[in-house]
C-alpha cells in the first residue's frame, strides 16, 4: 500500500479530483434513486394496461414523479456517463502526457530499471478504480433507468444501450487507453487532450456501429402487439402471403396500393398482406451491452497494450 | 566502466557522435567537455538508454543499453541537465517513490548527502533553489548505489556556491568508489574535482588523459617564444592582445602550466582549424 501511495503521489491532484467527482456523482444518482423511491407508487400505475382503481389515488403523485424524474433523474443519468468518462480522460492524458512534457520522465525512467513495470505499477491501481467507478456508474444508470421504465427489467430494456450498464467502465477504459496512448506519443498535454477526444469520438462510433449491426443480427419479426417496452425496435415489414418478409418500398412495387389497405394490428386484408415489427427481444440485452462492453473495453486494452510499445521505445522528452 | 566503438549517432542529417571509439575506466571522475553540440549529452543520453545508436557498440558496465536497458539503468546513477522532479512533491516523496521503483534504492544514503547541505526533507521541490534541486537529483542518483553516476551538465544553471556544494559531493561519491562522468562547461571549477579529461568537438573525441598528466605534458607559451622542441598543438586567443599557444612537451623550462581550461581551448582550436581547413 505505502509503495502504491509513493508511485501514485504525482498523480494526487488527479485523483483528489477524481475521488471528488466519483462522490459528487454517487451523491447525485444516489440522491435522485432515493428520491424517486419515495413516491412509492406501484410499477403497475405506469403500464399501459386498465388499472383504474389501483392507481387513482397516484394520479397527483404520478406527476410529481415525472417531474422529479426529470428535475433529478435526467441530471443523474447525465452524470453516470459523464464522470467516469471525465476522470479517464484525465488521468489518462496526466499518466503520460504530462509526464513527458513536465520531463519528469527524465528522473522516473533513469531510476526505473524497467518502463514497463514502472508503467503497470501505475496502471494497475489507476485501472482498477476506473472500473469501480465505471461499473458503479453504470449499475446506477440500470436503477435510474429501472425508474424511469417502471415495470421494465432494465436488463431485459434496449433502452439507452451504451449508456449504462458496464458499457459505462467499457467507455471509461476506451477513454482512459486512448488518452494514455496519445499522451505518450504526443508527449504534449493539450494536444493529447485534443486529439484523443477526436480518436475516442471515431472509436465510439465504431464500437456503436458494429454493436449495433450484432444486435441487428438478432432480429425477430411478429405481429405489432407482441412487441414490448424494452424490446429494440428496428423496423416495420410487410408479410406477403408466401410469409416473405419484405420492405414498404418492394411491397408497393409488388402489390400497388393494395398496401394501403395494411392494417397495422397485423391482421391479413383481403390482399393477404400485414405488418409485421422487425424487433430484437428485450431478453437479448444482456448479450448486447455485454457484447458492446467488451468492444469498447478491447479497444481500451489495445491501446494500453500499444503504450507499453510507445513507453518502451520513446525519449523521455 | 564505459565503452564504445565506432559509436555513431545522427539526428536526421546531424552528427551528435560521428565513429567514436573510447573506454572511460572504473573510478574517479571523468570530465566530459567540449562545445554545445559536441555530443556530451548525447553519449550520456546513449550509456542510459535514451537514445539508440545509429551505429557502432556501447558498453556500459558490459552491458549494451539497447539490448538490455533494465541491467544498463540498475548500474548507473543519472542527473539530467535540468532537475526533471516533480515541482508539487517534496523531497521525501521523491525519495519514497525512488525506494517504490528502484530496487535497492537507499534512502538513508540520499538522505546523509541532503542533511548536511540543510535541504529540508519536508519542502516541496518547487519551492527549492536550482542548486538544491539539483543537489536533490544528485542525492537520488547517490542513493541508487549505483556504481556508474552519469552527471549531465548539471552545473550550467547553478551559482558558484552551488557548483562547489555539487561538486565536493560528486568528488565525494568518488573518493568512496564510484566511478563519475560529468559533462561540464565549467572548466575552471572542475579542474580539481576531475581526474580524467574527455574533450568532445565535431562528434569525435579530440582528447583523452587524465587531468595531472594533461597538465603536466602541456605548456601554454607566448607567440614570441621560442617555439624548439614544442609540438604546436593550438593557438587561441587570451587576454587583451595577447595570443597563446598551446604545445606538447615534457620540458618545464618552455612557457608556463596550462589550466585544464587552456587545454579544452586548445584541441578545440585545432580541431575548429581542421574543420575550416578543407572549406579554405
Amino acid at each position: 500500500m505505502r509503495r502504491w501511495r509513493a508511485i501514485l503521489r504525482p498523480n494526487r491532484p488527479e485523483l483528489r479530483a477524481t475521488f471528488i467527482l466519483a462522490l459528487a456523482m454517487l451523491a447525485v444518482a444516489g440522491g435522485a434513486i432515493a428520491w424517486l423511491h419515495t413516491f412509492n407508487i406501484p410499477d403497475e400505475c405506469f403500464g399501459n394496461g386498465d388499472v383504474g382503481l389501483l392507481c387513482q389515488p397516484y394520479q397527483g403523485t404520478i406527476l410529481a414523479y415525472g417531474e422529479a424524474m426529470e428535475t433529478a433523474g435526467g441530471p443523474a443519468a447525465i452524470a453516470v456517463v459523464v464522470v467516469p468518462i471525465l476522470v479517464a480522460m484525465v488521468l489518462g492524458i496526466a499518466l503520460l502526457g504530462r509526464e513527458i512534457e513536465q520531463q519528469t520522465t527524465n528522473f522516473a525512467w533513469s531510476i526505473a530499471p524497467s518502463r514497463t513495470a514502472w508503467l503497470g505499477d501505475r496502471l494497475v491501481p489507476i485501472l482498477l478504480l476506473l472500473l469501480t467507478i465505471g461499473l458503479a456508474a453504470g449499475g446506477l444508470g440500470d436503477l435510474l433507468m429501472g425508474l424511469r421504465i417502471r415495470g421494465v427489467d432494465p436488463w431485459q430494456n434496449f433502452e439507452a444501450l451504451g449508456l449504462r450498464g458496464p458499457a459505462i467502465a467499457g467507455a471509461a477504459l476506451l477513454v482512459f487507453g486512448v488518452a494514455v496512448l496519445v499522451g505518450g506519443v504526443v508527449g504534449r498535454q493539450l494536444p493529447a487532450l485534443l486529439i484523443s477526444g477526436a480518436v475516442i469520438g471515431f472509436a465510439v462510433y465504431g464500437a456503436f456501429a458494429v454493436s449495433e449491426a450484432l444486435v441487428k443480427a438478432d432480429a425477430e419479426v411478429a405481429a405489432s402487439d407482441q412487441v414490448a417496452i424494452g424490446d429494440k425496435f428496428l423496423d416495420t415489414l410487410i408479410r406477403t402471403p408466401e410469409g416473405e418478409y419484405i420492405t414498404w418500398n418492394e411491397a408497393y412495387e409488388r402489390y400497388g396500393s393494395a398496401v394501403d389497405e395494411v392494417s397495422y394490428e397485423g391482421t391479413s386484408t383481403s390482399s393477404g398482406l400485414s405488418v409485421v415489427i422487425q424487433y430484437v427481444p428485450g431478453e437479448r440485452y444482456p448479450a448486447a451491452v455485454a457484447r458492446l462492453s467488451g468492444l469498447l473495453g478491447l479497444g481500451g486494452v489495445a491501446a494500453l497494450a500499444l503504450t507499453f510499445l510507445v513507453v518502451h521505445r520513446r525519449r523521455p522528452y | 566502466m564505459i565503452r564504445t566503438q565506432g559509436l555513431t549517432k545522427r539526428y536526421r542529417r546531424r552528427y551528435a557522435l560521428s565513429d567514436i571509439s573510447l573506454e572511460i575506466p572504473d573510478g574517479g571522475v571523468t570530465a566530459l567537455v567540449g562545445p554545445n553540440g559536441a555530443g556530451k549529452s548525447t553519449l550520456l543520453k546513449l550509456c542510459i538508454g535514451f537514445e539508440r545508436p545509429t551505429a557502432g557498440r556501447l558498453e556500459v558496465n558490459g552491458v549494451d543499453p539497447v539490448r538490455d536497458r533494465a541491467r544498463a539503468i540498475a548500474s548507473i546513477g543519472y542527473v539530467p541537465q535540468t532537475a526533471s522532479l516533480y515541482r508539487d512533491l517534496t523531497v521525501l516523496d521523491h525519495l519514497r517513490l525512488a525506494e517504490a521503483i528502484r530496487p535497492g534504492f537507499d534512502p538513508s544514503h540520499a538522505r546523509e548527502r541532503l542533511g548536511p547541505l540543510g535541504i529540508p526533507i519536508a519542502a516541496r521541490v518547487g519551492e527549492l533553489s536550482g542548486g538544491e534541486q539539483a543537489q536533490v537529483c544528485l542525492a537520488i542518483a547517490l542513493g541508487t548505489r549505483a556504481p556508474l553516476l552519469l552527471l549531465d551538465e548539471p552545473l550550467a544553471n547553478l551559482d558558484p556556491l552551488a557548483r562547489r556544494d555539487f561538486l565536493r559531493v560528486a568528488r565525494l561519491a568518488a573518493d568512496e568508489g564510484t566511478t563519475v562522468v560529468l559533462s561540464s562547461h565549467a572548466l575552471s571549477e572542475i579542474e580539481d574535482t576531475a581526474d580524467r579529461l574527455l574533450v568532445l568537438g565535431e562528434g569525435r573525441v579530440l582528447y583523452d588523459d587524465t587531468v595531472a598528466h594533461s597538465i603536466a605534458t602541456h605548456r601554454v607559451i607566448d607567440v614570441d617564444a621560442d617555439l624548439d622542441g614544442v609540438d604546436v598543438v593550438a593557438r587561441f586567443p587570451g587576454r587583451g592582445d595577447h595570443v597563446h599557444i598551446l604545445g606538447r612537451t615534457r620540458s618545464a623550462s618552455v612557457g608556463r602550466a596550462p589550466t585544464l581550461e587552456e587545454v579544452v581551448l586548445g584541441y578545440l582550436a585545432e580541431a575548429r582549424s581542421q574543420a575550416e581547413e578543407p572549406a579554405a
